[in-house]
Formats: C-alpha cells, sequence, structure tokens
C-alpha cells in the first residue's frame, strides 16, 4: 500500500493545465504526495494529465503519489449506488490502474449502503486501495458498520478550528479511521485572522496563523487538504513539521469551535441525518 | 423602424427574465456569498408578514414564494434546514390552506433543491420554466414582486405528520401556522 500523505493538495475547481502542473510541482519538492479531486471539481482529467507529466518525467513514482478521488450524488443516484462504471470513467481520465481512495462525496441516505458495498466490491478487485465517505458524523460510521458490515479506511471533513468535530474526530482516532480535513483554514475567515487565541500562539511559536491551524490539524492526526494558487502559501503551508504545539495551545484553539462550516450539510445532502 | 421595435421588446422580455430569475435566486443564499451561519429560525412557505412571530433578538431566514405547497416547504426544509443553529434552531412552515395537500412543486421551488431531488420528482419541466419567468408564469411573477405579504394563524397542527419527525430527527423546533387569506 502506498504510504499515507501527512497534507494533501486540494484541486477544487482547478481545471487550468499549466497552473496546477506548477502548484503540484511546487507541493511535491514540499513534501506533498497526497492529492485529492472529485468529479463536481471538474479537476480529475487535468489532474491525471498533470501527474501523468510529472511521472514520465521522473519527478515522482506512482506507488510514491496517494490519490484520492470521490463519487459525487448524482451518480449514485443515476446508477443505485452501483459505482464501477464511474471507477473506470476516473480511472480513465486519470491515466491510473488504481485509486488510492475513492471518497462518497456525500452520504446521501437512499444510496449510501449500497454505494459503500459496491466500493468495497471495487476494493476487493483491487482497482481501490481505499473506502472513505466525507461529510459524516458519528452515526453515519455506526450505521455503515451496522448495515454493511465494514467501517471506511477514511473520513474527509470540513475541519477548522470553527468546527472541530471532535466527537468524530475522537472516535475515528480510536478506530483507526484515517481523518482527512477540507476547508481546514476555513478559508481564513474573518473569525480566524482576528481570534486572540491564534494570533497569541502564532506570536508565540512565530509562525503564522495558518501553519499554527496547519500544525494544529496534524496534532489531532488529522490531514489537512489545502488548496492554494500562491507558489509562497504551498510552501508556507508545507512548512510545518520543524515545529509542535503544547497541548495547552491545543486545547486553546479546540475552544474556538462554534459548529461554523463554509460548507452547509443539507445543501450537498438532503434530508441529512446529524445523528 | 418596426424591426428596432421588435429588436426592444425581445430586448425587454429577455432582461425582465433575467431579473425576476435574480430576484427569485437572490432568496437562496449561497453559503460563499453569506458569511453568517447557526440562524435561530427559517420561515418557509408562502409569501408572509413574520414580524409579529420573529422576536426582535432572534436571526431567521425566509424563503418564500407565491402559492408556495406544503409539500414544496418539506422538500426545501430537507435542503435548507442547516442554516438552523444545530440543536436550538426553529422551522416555521407557513402554508395556504388550499395548498396543504397538493404535491406540487413551482419554478420558484426550484433553486432550493439539490439536483437529486429535481431527478427525482422529475422537475426539468420547473427548471426550464424558470429560465423564462416572466413568459411562463406572468401572473405569479406579479404576486412574487408586488404581492402582499399575507398574515399568519396561530400553531395549528401540520396535515405532514412527516415534517414534524423530520424536524424531530434532528433536533429542530418546529411550527406550522397557517395563510389568513
Amino acid at each position: 500500500m502506498n504510504n499515507i500523505p501527512w497534507i494533501f493538495m486540494g484541486t477544487f475547481q482547478n481545471k487550468d493545465f499549466d497552473l496546477l502542473l506548477n502548484n503540484v510541482q511546487i507541493g511535491i519538492q514540499n513534501g506533498v504526495l497526497g492529492f485529492d479531486t472529485a468529479p463536481s471539481y471538474k479537476s480529475e482529467g487535468v489532474l491525471g494529465k498533470v501527474l501523468k507529466t510529472l511521472m514520465t518525467e521522473g519527478v515522482v513514482k506512482r506507488e510514491d503519489l496517494f490519490i484520492s478521488d470521490k463519487v459525487d450524488a448524482w451518480q449514485m443516484q443515476e446508477n443505485n449506488g452501483e459505482m464501477s462504471k464511474y471507477v473506470q470513467d476516473a480511472l480513465n481520465k486519470m491515466h491510473l490502474d488504481y485509486l488510492d481512495l475513492v471518497l462518497v462525496h456525500w452520504p446521501i441516505p437512499e444510496y449510501l449502503y449500497a454505494t459503500i458495498r459496491s466500493l468495497n466490491e471495487l476494493k476487493e478487485k483491487g482497482l481501490i486501495r481505499n473506502i472513505g465517505v466525507c461529510n459524516v458524523r458519528l452515526g453515519h460510521l455506526k450505521r455503515i458498520q451496522s448495515n454493511v458490515g465494514i467501517l471506511p479506511d477514511f473520513i474527509q471533513n470540513e475541519i477548522h478550528p470553527l468546527n472541530n468535530c471532535d466527537e468524530v474526530v475522537n472516535w475515528c482516532n480510536e478506530k483507526n479511521i484515517k481523518i482527512m480535513a477540507y476547508s481546514p483554514l476555513c478559508r481564513m475567515n474573518k473569525k480566524i485572522i482576528e481570534s486572540p487565541i491564534l494570533q497569541e500562539v502564532s506570536v508565540k511559536y512565530n509562525k503564522s496563523i495558518g501553519q499554527i491551524i496547519l500544525r494544529w490539524h496534524m496534532e489531532r492526526n488529522v490531514m489537512p487538504v489545502f488548496m492554494s494558487h500562491n507558489p509562497k502559501r504551498i510552501v508556507e503551508n508545507t512548512s510545518i513539521r520543524d515545529f509542535s504545539l503544547e497541548k495547552n495551545d491545543i486545547e486553546r484553539i479546540n475552544t474556538m469551535n462554534e459548529n461554523y462550516k463554509i460548507f452547509l450539510e443539507s445543501n450537498g445532502c438532503p434530508g441529512y441525518e446529524i445523528h | 423602424m418596426k424591426y428596432i421595435k421588435k429588436i426592444l421588446q425581445i430586448l425587454q422580455i429577455i432582461s425582465g427574465n433575467s431579473y425576476v430569475r435574480k430576484r427569485i435566486s437572490e432568496k437562496n443564499p449561497g453559503t460563499f456569498t453569506e458569511n453568517r451561519r447557526n440562524f435561530d429560525i427559517l420561515v418557509i412557505g408562502d409569501m408572509c408578514d413574520v414580524k409579529d412571530i420573529i422576536p426582535q433578538n432572534k436571526s431567521y431566514l425566509q424563503f418564500d414564494a407565491p402559492d408556495r405547497t406544503l409539500f414544496a416547504s418539506f422538500l426545501i426544509l430537507q435542503g435548507k434546514f442547516s442554516w438552523l443553529n444545530e440543536g436550538k434552531g426553529k422551522c416555521i412552515i407557513v402554508c395556504k390552506k388550499n395548498n396543504e395537500k397538493k404535491k406540487s412543486v413551482s419554478m420558484f421551488d426550484i433553486p432550493f433543491l439539490h439536483t437529486i431531488v429535481i431527478n427525482k420528482y422529475k422537475l426539468k419541466k420547473q427548471q426550464a420554466e424558470l429560465k423564462y419567468p416572466l413568459l411562463s408564469h406572468p401572473l405569479q411573477v406579479c404576486k412574487f414582486i408586488f404581492g402582499k405579504k399575507y398574515e399568519m394563524s396561530s400553531v395549528e397542527k401540520c396535515p405532514i405528520p412527516e415534517i414534524e419527525e423530520f424536524c424531530a430527527q434532528r433536533d429542530i423546533e418546529f411550527e406550522y401556522r397557517v395563510i389568513i387569506d
């Protein structure tokens, strides 16, 4: 199995080949080996092309990369949870033989279990190495376990100091389910930038607020999925392994939680189950 | 001259349609354009005057449209309840008596619905109507833009018990009120 990355680069709506090639190259130079996409991001094809280019040039090997894709709600509905067609399409688009991870983008109640079963079959066939679910609560994970008989290998939620998902993070860490955080910096929301806690911690460690938050994720055993088109920011976001946060500072950042989400769950998943 | 008049009329219709579409979509806040979260109250349903039922210190969002059915309001609630403060939020659904039993969805409801809901209930026609709202439903558009805001009854029993159940499962306080016409 490919190594599990410590950080991922997201590709949300990044369709520009040259821009993505540059970002990915800078990312790889700075230790980023995980790349995340989804059909709705419209970036599967271009990410595949970028990675193929870099593999052909010998910049990186396939076995060093960890490529994560998703299945979207409309796909779950269109084929009643039978996912082989879409996974094969994604592999073709990305010029790959296998995906390291396929996540269910939204836990649509009607199709969730059938989708997990189908992805599990594809995992057994070797087309997928890991299965995951995005935007989950503890109840989803427990119901997946009781209805399908397995737990996902990964979850991916919107996690940042304003929405720390404590309950699900602790549970997944106990069960050895890997946790990814999208929007890990809450898009540098005003409440983040102006937070006295983050400002103080930032001064204490002589790191930017972004670096402090990304390190906070690492301390909680969460892999941030960051996105940036700015080369300097990519270098900054990946320069977080030369320090660690004291327990007290982690706890102070945890107190910032106020259930603030950029992406509202019911918007992406009508009838979303909160328990 | 005749052609110029025709062209101007067509342009007026096109710009009128796009204005109405914009007004309809404005009712549905985007998660990137609206920074506020954790609202106290959601009001969904027909066009109503909320000033008497929303306490001054409470934050609220109102998703209203003319003659919105109870069925459509439930679909909207299913997709929009995450705007509420989890565990503390309240939803008020408002409907006219004669729209309680109708299982219909109108073009005004489309911007609030997820693609999978549009597919499930086969709402392509309403989706198409929303492209030309002035032509497809001129009277409803006038009601939407200039229509009066109705008053509401006191709290009543909701004729669709599933709504109450849905809210209870998500820790949402639920209230149903009828329009006084």
